[in-house]
Formats: structure tokens, C-alpha cells, sequence
């Protein structure tokens, strides 16, 4: 049977705009900061702008098989290893697991550039916050996307993702990553320093376990 | 079988589907990670058997076995060039053992990708894959089609398209919905039958996923809405993984508990998805076969869909507002943007309008010098992703209308057809893809002025839709509205029209409002008029602005006093409240310089200064007694989460703008003392830095020269300059781990060549111990942190 790490493309998610998260990022507390509704309709005006400049965008892989090579070395489908001791902890009981990238695109962070050059600022902050929380949005989608996918086997996703730059995973696994998912399919490229441009995407393994 | 057919063996009795064959393949031999098609072709007797065990155990129809047969799937086995022979044969192989009154549906399932715009798959790429398959089961004599486990709706009409397409036999549409009732791409049950019954498919439900409690509960939400059979196949309950199996926790007896519920419920067709086998069947056979069918309660819905939602529109209901917006025009940046291939500005339109209260978006992309067709269907894969409103679509060419609507992932509504002779031919093409339209009573040779007239015209269309299966249900009437300063009779007798198609036809009803006011002054009065009695003599629809505040209001009000918004509900949570704006006026008017740095408004603090100064207060005062205390109780309430970051930086902008302005007023000479410089810098290696870029615009507004380096520079460089500039400060700024040593870097580098200025580093991986540990003098959390900080180490007030 054929499987060469066969990836999916997600070209066009939606999710609902995640206005209180975007409030908290920015500092917003709900029992002490005070927001007059004038200027809250301003800064969901800007919000609601910023949003239609996102496009979030995925590609995920689900590989066929897990395996330990010690407690900090872990391999998938019998050839790729990536080396992490939290990570492995993390996926101590799964079968298997789930790599994906997303991205919010790149207009939005050259509208919150043009705004910093033009002087804006609070505008873009927002516009730098809007995009970091649809990022993480689109993050969430795909792990609920990847968990209704497998629920019908009787498997469940873990809770948790876990991404290069976390704990102790190293940055430089990214290169690894990009040549499975192939993101630059969705917009997505590594600076020499292993930053993913647009600034706004996210990589992570999700873990998938049997189901208790 | 013919359609007539199927829905007369329904209406007689509820059929019996079979359950899962996967498992009981499994059973018999099929080993793992082989084509399972493929395997029963070269083991025919195996499928044969356990087909025969579902007939014999009640099932009247079995799926054939080609769940995975399309050419996406096979390929992944090598089987691409056998999808027509594999299909046909295997069609055959159950058709072989069916008896008089035993049926095979031919089986159709998903291809494993998703299609454009939500995957990658191209929409006529899937039509074809499915064709193929389809053409393989009609010549293996399959009595007619299941499409199922379907998860994207888009996936789902590829289907029925293909089938429709090569034959006239009855399809089965079956979606697989989650425990929150939506399918994996965010369509809900409701959405997807209006979608699926008015594409042509003769029974929706759905399969899989589910137990059958939850099932049951998707089909006694849809069953109101249904025009067409239902059908339902859960699954025996939630799997599991044991010992690398996936089992089922709901033994035969317990799942055959709920087939009554079903029944009653107004299930047609009833069969077992995962973990079933025969002795699950014959628990739905046991209850069915006593029971009489629930037939379908209505004939016609009047309902539009998107992939993500739909609208109602039936009588007595709220008036829906189609947003007209969408259409460049005489708007010029839609038709740069359009001329440029680019979508934004229909997006930010169709976004606007979305909240503003439209239920509709009409979708024009009429203008020359772009090729219209490609920008319809541009715009309508955008929007079919962005917005969950249903879509008008709007254009004078038929083929680009019927391309429109093939790609569209819901049920549209054309705007429009008439007795034209060119528009006609369009009734054939909403029938084909179940679309409504807006009838547009007129000829020709003529736009009748008169009701009568109208009506006539409107008896005539309906008459000509008929042949196609097209009812008044199917359309929204345009009442047709011409200029009462060339007629003024010409309002009455549109008013006339509307109560006519409201009361005695009762149909669905539209206007383009503004043509009545125009030649005379402020139409806005006319137009709003017209509409509020419009709405009086039965309009349900408006083509308008749902950004124009006074028809929004109108509406709202309107709805009230004809009693469609019950419990005014929708005015009282819509109506604009203007009082709002005048009290921000008016505080506008008193406010100080002090006032608008706290309160963050940088766009009149100049003209406060203005006429400040304009009245002898000098600049120096100005500063001192006003932006300097304002900027110092933005801190505080920042400090204290009075604010948040929006406040703090709208406040360090105004302060920026009033300084820009008074500088040129304040005197310098030799005694002025020189400002402190900080040079700033996100680290060698990073990207990020509007952290670092809020520092600077602080540490400005407290009186610091910034010299800002940008992001990723070079370690030596930030030395280099900060000696060049002879700096106080030098702040670092990194956001990843990676990134930070760099900051290490920054240090030694500055000790080595003796620079005195001051470190200070921050970023959301930094902390106090890592700047102790690489020996930097300080480390701030956030903006004005770094003011502090920076205050601190220059031994400044």
C-alpha cells in the first residue's frame, strides 16, 4: 500500500472572529479595565478590519505510526525523528500523530507595518494582535478539524500541541517540518535563523491517542 | 428505477437499508491495508454472502461495495485506470443475489481531498472523478444512487451533479454529521437538505459519526423543513480502540430501542453504519415493517442556503434586506480593485453589510474593461468561504449566471428573469441547479405601468417555471418601481402589486427602493416613505444600503407595527441609538489638552492647543500643565489595568502629535538641556518588533532621543552605533529563544569596547534572571516599564 506522507490542504478557514481573546492579548481585564463604548466600538471597527486582511491557510499530514528511540527520541512512519523530551512525554500514550502549519497570510502584517510607518500605532497593535489570536484561531481549527476527522476509529486528539521553540524542542526542527509540509504551498517560508514569514503562523504536533 | 417510482415504494412503506460491510468483510477474510474493491472482486461469493445475510435479515436495499472505487482512492492502490470496470462489476456482483423488491443503491463516498475554495481539489475535476464512477454502477445495473459519509458539502453536490448528469435515477444524498450537529467543514443539517432537496437529490440524511441518539436528534430538526424522504444510519453507538480494533458499545436489542423513535420521528429510509451487522438490521426490520410512514410534511421551502447557513423566507416574517453594495457600479475603488484581479474591496463590502443586517448579498460584477465571468466566480469562492449569507447572483448573461451557479455551495437566488426573451431560458437553468429567482414582471416590448399589467406577466412566468417543477415558493417578485416625478401614480400602483402578490398569491416580494424619489430634492424622505408602506401592504424583501441608517431603522420599526417581529426583539436590539453620538459631541467640545491625552485623541488635540494658545496661554504651559500630567495619568491607569495597551499607545499618540506642534514654539538655547539617546534593536536573527517599536514611541513621549535600528541587526552594529551616537540606553529586544542569545552577544561585545551606555533587553521570553545572567544593567515588561527603567538608569526624574 502507498503512503508517502501525503499532506492536505486547507485553503480557505473561517473561524469566528475571537474578539475577547484579541481583548486580552491587548491588555484588556475584564474587571478592571475601563472601556467606553465609543471607544470600544472603535477598536472593534479596527478589529473587524484587520480581520478581513486574514487568510488563514493550512496543510496537515497524519503519519501512520509512532516509535521511541529513547525518552527523549521520537520517529514517525520509520523516518522521521525529532528529538525532544517534552514532546515525548507528551505523546507517551498516542498511536499516532498529526503535523500541521497555518497561517494567517501576509497581509495582514504588511498593514500593521504600513500602519506602524504611518504612524498608527495603536491601530497597529491591534492589527499585530488580530493577527496573532486568528493565527492560534486557525491553530485550534485544525486540531478540532484533525480530532472529528479520527473520532469515528475511536481515537481522540491530546489536549495539548507541542511546536519547535517550545520547551525543549529545537527551533532548527522546523527545517525537518517545512520538508514534510511543503508550507511554502500555502505561503509559508523559513528565514536562515528557522522563523517561519508571514510572522503570523504557527507549526505543531498534535498527538492522537486511543479513546478511554 | 424512476423517481415516481421510488417515492411511490416510500410512501407505501419505510425501507429497510442494510449495515456495515467493512466488518463483516473483515470477518470473512479481508486482510488489512489491501484495496478492499479490489479484494471482493477476487472473492465475489464473500460480498455476495453477507449481502444475502443483510436481504435475509429485512434489508430492502444494499449498498454496493465501492464506498472507496473512485479514481482518487484507487490510485492510492494503483487501480486508476480500472474505476469504470471495478464499478460495473461490482454493481453486477450484488445485483446478482438481489430478488424481486430487493434493491442495490450504487455506492458513492468521499475521494479523500477536500474541493476548492475550502481544499485543493478543483470543483470539475471532483464532478469528473465522480462521473466515472457513477457511469461504471449505471451500466452494472444499480437500481439507484447513495452518496455518503459525506463531510463537505461542496464534495457532496460534485456528486449529484455528475449523477444528474449522465442519468434520471433517484439519489440518495447521506452527510455525516459530528456530535454538534455540523459536518467537518461547518455546514449544519438544516443548510445542507435546503442545499441538497433543492439540487434534485430524492432523500437527505445522514450516517455515521454518531450513535443513534444523537442522529435521531438531526432528524427531528430537519423533518419540518424536508420536501423529500429522509434517511438515517448510525452508527451501534460510540467506537472505541481495543487492541487496535475499533468497536462499538451498543449491542443489536439496545439499537433496535430506538428505531421506534425514528419512525415516529418521520424517518423513510433506516439502515446501520460502523459497528452494525445483520442482527442490528433485523431489530430496525422488526419495528419498520409495522409501521406506517411519516411522509414528508410540506411540499415547497422557501429557503435560501450558503455552505455555512441559511434563510428562511417565509411570510409574516421580518423583511430581509439583499445588500446591494457589492456592484462597482459608480464605485470607483471596487473598480480599480476589480480591473486589478483583486477581491478585497468585495470582501470588505460584503463583511460591512454582514453586520449591518443584511440576510442577502447581491453579487453584480458588471462593468467593462474585466472579464465578468472570471470575476463572478472569484468573488463567489471568496464569499462562499467568508460569509455565511446567501448569495444574489446578479448579472445580465445567462452563461455566466449558470456558471455562478455551479460552483456555488448553496442554494442562490438569481436576480433576475423575465418574459425576455433572453432571460427565459434561465428557468431552466434554476430548476437544473435549484436556485430561486427574482421574477421581474415585464416583456420585451414592454415594463407594464399598471398592476394589471403585472400581473399578467407574473401569471404568464409562473405558468412557463411550472413545467420545470417551479412554483411561486421558487421565486421573490419584483415589484418594479418607476419614478413618481414622471408618474405619480406610478408608487400606487406598485404598492397595488405588492399587496396583490403578498395577499392573493402569496409570494415573496422585492424592490429596488430608490428609483421612486428620483428627480425630486432630499429623496431620502421619498424613499424611506415608500418603504415603510411597502412593508404595510406585505414587501418581504428590499434590494437596499443596509449601511443606510434611516431604511435600516425604518424597517426595524416597520416590522414592529405589522406584528413580524414578535416581541419587537429585532428593534430593540438593532435600532441605532443617535442620542450616543451627540453626548460624544458634545464632550468633544469641552474637552482639554489634558483631556485628550488621557482620553487618547490625537486627532483634535492640536486645534485644543490652538485655541489655548490663541487665548495667551504659552507652549511651555501647555506642556507642563497639561500633556505632561495627561501622559502621566495615562501611565498610572495603565499601571493600575485601567487601561489597556489601545489606551496607553492612543495616549502616547496624541501626546506625539500635540509635541510635533509645539515644538516650533518653544524656544531652544544653549542652557536647554540636551535630550538622553537610546538607540533600540530587535536582535540578529529575529523578526518581530512592535514590542520594541511601543518602547520607542514611550520612551519619546518622556523626553529620550530614539535612534530605532529596526529588527534582525547585527550584534556589532548596535555597538557601532551606539558609540557613533554616544547613547545613554541601549535597548534589546528579542522574541524567541533562539533569538535572545544574541542579546549575550550585544553585551560583550559593548564591554569589550568599553561602552558605558546602558542595557536594558525585554521581549516575551525574557526575563530579570536571563539579564542578569548575561549581565545587562536592567529588563523591562512592557513599554512603560522601559520608561521607568531607562529613567532609572540615566538617574532622571
Amino acid at each position: 500500500m502507498v503512503h508517502d506522507t501525503k499532506t492536505t490542504l486547507l485553503q480557505t478557514i473561517k473561524t469566528e472572529i475571537p474578539y475577547n481573546r484579541i481583548y486580552n492579548r491587548l491588555g484588556f481585564r475584564k474587571y478592571s479595565t475601563d472601556l467606553h463604548e465609543t471607544e470600544k466600538k472603535k477598536i472593534d471597527s479596527i478589529i473587524n478590519s484587520a480581520v478581513l486582511l486574514v487568510e488563514l491557510k493550512a496543510v496537515y499530514t497524519v503519519f501512520k505510526s509512532v516509535s521511541f528511540a529513547s525518552q527523549s527520541i521520537i520517529t514517525f512512519d520509520s523516518k522521521y525523528e525529532f528529538q525532544s523530551e517534552g514532546f515525548c512525554d507528551m505523546m507517551s500514550r498516542a498511536v499516532s500523530c498529526a503535523l500541521f502549519a497555518v497561517t494567517a497570510g501576509e497581509k495582514i502584517v504588511e498593514a500593521r507595518d504600513m500602519l506602524m510607518k504611518n504612524n498608527k500605532m495603536s491601530e497597529s497593535v491591534i492589527y499585530d494582535a488580530v493577527g496573532s489570536e486568528l493565527a492560534e484561531e486557525g491553530a485550534e481549527f485544525v486540531h478540532d478539524f484533525i480530532n472529528k476527522l479520527i473520532v469515528r476509529q475511536g481515537l481522540v486528539v491530546t489536549k495539548r500541541r507541542y511546536s519547535p521553540g517550545y520547551g525543549d524542542m529545537k527551533l532548527e526542527n522546523q527545517k525537518a517540518i517545512f520538508s514534510i509540509l511543503q508550507p511554502e504551498r500555502i505561503g509559508i517560508s523559513l528565514t536562515p535563523s528557522f522563523l517561519m514569514t508571514p510572522e503570523k503562523s504557527v507549526t505543531a504536533f498534535i498527538g492522537i491517542e486511543e479513546q478511554l | 428505477m424512476t423517481k415516481k417510482e421510488f417515492n411511490d415504494l416510500l410512501k407505501k412503506k419505510i425501507l429497510v437499508l442494510d449495515g456495515a460491510t467493512g466488518t463483516e468483510l473483515q470477518k470473512r477474510g479481508l486482510p488489512g491495508g489491501v484495496c478492499p474493491e479490489k479484494w471482493v472482486l477476487e472473492n465475489p461469493s464473500v460480498i455476495q454472502e453477507v449481502q444475502k445475510s443483510y436481504f435475509d435479515n429485512g434489508s430492502d436495499v444494499v449498498y454496493s461495495c465501492t464506498f472507496g472505487c473512485n479514481r482518487l482512492k484507487l490510485e492510492e492502490f494503483g487501480l486508476e485506470k480500472d474505476v469504470y470496470s471495478m464499478n460495473k462489476s461490482l454493481a453486477e456482483i450484488s445485483k446478482a443475489i438481489a430478488s424481486k423488491n430487493q434493491y442495490v443503491a450504487g455506492d458513492i463516498a468521499p475521494t479523500g481531498l477536500f474541493v476548492e475554495p475550502f481544499g485543493e481539489l478543483p470543483f470539475e475535476e471532483c464532478v469528473a472523478v465522480y462521473k466515472e464512477q457513477a457511469q461504471g454502477l449505471l451500466d452494472g445495473g444499480v437500481d439507484f444512487f447513495v452518496i455518503e459519509t459525506m463531510i463537505d458539502i461542496q464534495e457532496m453536490r460534485a456528486a449529484v451533479i455528475a449523477i444528474k448528469e449522465i442519468c434520471d435515477l433517484p439519489i440518495i444524498a447521506s452527510m455525516t454529521f459530528g456530535e454538534d450537529g455540523f459536518t467537518l467543514t461547518g455546514t449544519d443539517a438544516v443548510t445542507a437538505l435546503i442545499t441538497l432537496q433543492s439540487l434534485g437529490v430524492s432523500a437527505f440524511g445522514c450516517n455515521c459519526s454518531t450513535g443513534p441518539d444523537k442522529m435521531l436528534e438531526i432528524i427531528k430538526k430537519i423533518k419540518p423543513y424536508a420536501t423529500i424522504p429522509l434517511v438515517a444510519k448510525p452508527n451501534a453507538g460510540l467506537p472505541k480502540l481495543k487492541n487496535g480494533k475499533t468497536v462499538f458499545d451498543m449491542t443489536p436489542e439496545e439499537y433496535g430501542t430506538f428505531v421506534p423513535a425514528f419512525v415516529e420521528a418521520g424517518v423513510n429510509l433506516m439502515g446501520g453504519c460502523c459497528g452494525t451487522s445483520p442482527l442490528y438490521i433485523a431489530e430496525i426490520a422488526k419495528c419498520t415493517t409495522k409501521s406506517k410512514p411519516v411522509w414528508t410534511l410540506r411540499n415547497k421551502l422557501p429557503s435560501l442556503s450558503s455552505a455555512r447557513g441559511h434563510l428562511f423566507l417565509d411570510l409574516g416574517t421580518p423583511v430581509k434586506v439583499i445588500g446591494e453594495r457589492i456592484n462597482p457600479t459608480g464605485k470607483k475603488k471596487l473598480q480599480e480593485s476589480l480591473k486589478e484581479g483583486k477581491l478585497d474591496e468585495v470582501k470588505r463590502f460584503a463583511a460591512e453589510q454582514e453586520s449591518s443586517g443584511a440576510s442577502l448579498l447581491d453579487v453584480n460584477m458588471g462593468m467593462p474593461g474585466i472579464n465578468e465571468k472570471d470575476m463572478m466566480i472569484a468573488s463567489i469562492k471568496m464569499l462562499s468561504s467568508s460569509s455565511k449569507l446567501p448569495l444574489v447572483i446578479d448579472s445580465s448573461d445567462p452563461e455566466i449566471i449558470k456558471a455562478a451557479l455551479r460552483i456555488y455551495p448553496g442554494r442562490a437566488l438569481i436576480n433576475s428573469i423575465s418574459l425576455e426573451k433572453v432571460k427565459e431560458p434561465l428557468i431552466e437553468v434554476a430548476a437544473e441547479f435549484g436556485a430561486m429567482f427574482i421574477l421581474l414582471p415585464l416583456t420585451d416590448d414592454e415594463i407594464p405601468s399598471t398592476s394589471e399589467g403585472r400581473i399578467a406577466n407574473v401569471t404568464t412566468l409562473l405558468s412557463y417555471a411550472s413545467k420545470f417543477g417551479l412554483t411561486k415558493d421558487d421565486v421573490i417578485i419584483d415589484g418594479i418601481v418607476m419614478t413618481v416625478s414622471s408618474d405619480q401614480n406610478a408608487a400606487l400602483e406598485t404598492l397595488q402589486f405588492i399587496k396583490w402578490c403578498a395577499k392573493d398569491l402569496q409570494a415573496n416580494t422585492t424592490l429596488g427602493l430608490s428609483n421612486v424619489s428620483f428627480g425630486l430634492p432630499e429623496r431620502k424622505w421619498v424613499n424611506g416613505a415608500f418603504f415603510a408602506m411597502c412593508i404595510y401592504n406585505g414587501l418581504t424583501t428590499a434590494i437596499a444600503n443596509p449601511n443606510d441608517e434611516i431604511l435600516m431603522n425604518l424597517k426595524y420599526a416597520s416590522d414592529v407595527l405589522t406584528v413580524n417581529d414578535k416581541g419587537s426583539v429585532n428593534y430593540i436590539s438593532n435600532v441605532v441609538k443617535t442620542d450616543a453620538t451627540d453626548t460624544v459631541k458634545k464632550s468633544i467640545a469641552q474637552k482639554s489638552p489634558f483631556d485628550c491625552v488621557v482620553s487618547g485623541d490625537r486627532d483634535i488635540i492640536v486645534d485644543k492647543i490652538k485655541q489655548l494658545m490663541a487665548s495667551g496661554v504659552e507652549a511651555a504651559t501647555i506642556i507642563n500643565e497639561q500633556l505632561i500630567p495627561g501622559i502621566n495619568k495615562v501611565g498610572e491607569l495603565y499601571e493600575k489595568k485601567v487601561y489597556f495597551l489601545p489606551q496607553l499607545i492612543s495616549g502616547a499618540e496624541a501626546m506625539k502629535a500635540a509635541f510635533s506642534y509645539l515644538e516650533a514654539f518653544i524656544t531652544k538655547d544653549s542652557s536647554s538641556p540636551q535630550k538622553l539617546k537610546v538607540i533600540l534593536a530587535t536582535v540578529k536573527g529575529d523578526i518581530h518588533d512592535i514590542g520594541k517599536n511601543i518602547v520607542g514611541i514611550m520612551l519619546k513621549n518622556y523626553g529620550f532621543d530614539v535612534i530605532d535600528l529596526g529588527k534582525d541587526v547585527d550584534s556589532g552594529f548596535i555597538i557601532d552605533e551606539a558609540i557613533r551616537h554616544n547613547v545613554a540606553v541601549i535597548g534589546l529586544s528579542a522574541l524567541m529563544t533562539t533569538t535572545m542569545i544574541h542579546m549575550k552577544d550585544v553585551v560583550k561585545i559593548a564591554k569589550e569596547k568599553g561602552v558605558k551606555a546602558k542595557i536594558i533587553i525585554g521581549g516575551a521570553v525574557t526575563t530579570q534572571e536571563y539579564a542578569d545572567e548575561i549581565g545587562a544593567d536592567g529588563f523591562s515588561r512592557d513599554g512603560l516599564d522601559a520608561v521607568k527603567l531607562a529613567k532609572k538608569l540615566c538617574g532622571v526624574e
